[in-house]
């Protein structure tokens, strides 16, 4: 691997690649704002689907399912570890087999978009620290405790 | 079974780039890339943006992207890339088969070609099948300038011997072989011991 790649490389100066470290900042400012756009945008077609669940259909969760998924996939490229982790956990109860029947999973669906909102709402950046704790906690309580819809 | 395996400390000069390597764990060399050809696969559309717009900070010259792992395999040929950064968790195909795919030659490019994985997924599970599938580096996301950078020039000083085996394609894992005695190694010397 490294034979092609032979005289294909030399160093650059530090002071280059400080300038290159501070164009970086400059190129890439603009994208938290487009990401936080999308993620309102995909919580909101979330939402808009929890809001008339038809857990039966193929074709609805796997809409679900994209959309968690690309949330995930934001959360880990901006820092926003949570949503990842939330985003990986509801991926996972989308492909659970017994969601069409199993109001347990359905009411976890719902209070993981509700943890998902409040992520955005009260911008929980990285692991949301204490809050994201707490947040957490409260989905892993939600089946045992029933609150769901 | 084939094997690349240098037997000596005098085979493994051939592998000498002509900037000085640096060992694991300590910094990178700081590089001009702008000769450098590389592909990212990842299905998140702002995940190939970012890794575009840093690449781009670094001059590498030539970037391609692909957003689905189904198509990968064309787009990698397509690339000629030197340098392969892959996503992990991908609809239809994860990173990791693509990194098995790779290395075991059904992608139709060398099977040696370095390979970063960047992935959220940076728990023992995910790093232990990325490395034994043979990536030769992996980087958590978020992806900063810096955290990019020094896995691309990890991935291509990557100078271990290339293992083209039965069991196992990839960089080679043995890094316990290495005598802390051996002049020759500087696995386990401070960069600035010689000083």
């Amino acid at each position: 691997m490294l034979q092609r790649l032979k005289n294909q490389l030399r160093e650059i100066k530090p002071a280059e690649f400080r300038r290159m470290e501070a164009d970086a900042v400059k190129v890439t400012s603009d994208l938290l704002g487009m990401f936080q756009d999308n993620f309102r945008r995909t919580i909101e077609a979330i939402d808009g689907l929890t809001a008339h669940p038809q857990y039966e259909d193929a074709a609805w969760r796997g809409r679900l399912y994209r959309l968690s998924h690309n949330l995930k996939g934001l959360g880990g490229t901006f820092n926003y570890g949570l949503v990842t982790t939330v985003g990986d956990s509801l991926c996972s109860l989308i492909q659970n087999d017994a969601l069409p029947g199993d109001r347990s999973l359905q009411r976890r669906i719902v209070a993981h978009a509700a943890a998902l909102r409040a992520i955005l709402q009260f911008d929980l950046k990285g692991d949301g620290g204490r809050e994201g704790e707490e947040l957490l906690a409260t989905l892993r309580m939600e089946p045992a405790t029933g609150q769901g819809r | 079974m084939s094997s690349t395996v240098p037997q000596s400390g005098r085979d493994l000069a051939r592998f000498t780039l002509p900037v000085k390597r640096k060992v694991y764990a300590y910094d990178m060399p700081l590089l001009d890339l702008s000769e450098l050809r590389v592909i990212v696969i990842d299905d998140n559309e702002f995940a190939t943006i970012l890794m575009r717009r840093l690449l781009g900070v670094m001059r590498v010259a030539h970037v391609a992207t692909c957003s689905d792992a189904l198509e990968a395999d064309a787009a990698i040929r397509q690339s000629k890339a030197d340098l392969v950064i892959v996503d992990i968790d991908m609809p239809g195909r994860n990173g990791i088969e693509v990194v098995h795919d790779i290395r075991h030659g059904q992608v139709g490019i060398a099977k040696d070609v370095c390979i970063l994985v960047a992935s959220a997924h940076v728990d023992i599970e995910h790093v232990e099948q990325a490395r034994s599938e043979g990536a030769n580096w992996i980087v958590a996301k978020p992806l900063s300038f810096r955290t990019l950078y020094d896995g691309v020039a990890r991935a291509i000083l990557d100078d271990r011997p290339f293992i083209d085996s039965s069991s196992y394609v990839g960089p080679c894992r043995r890094t316990k072989a290495v005598p802390l005695a051996d002049p020759d190694s500087d696995r386990r010397k401070r960069p600035d011991a010689a000083k």
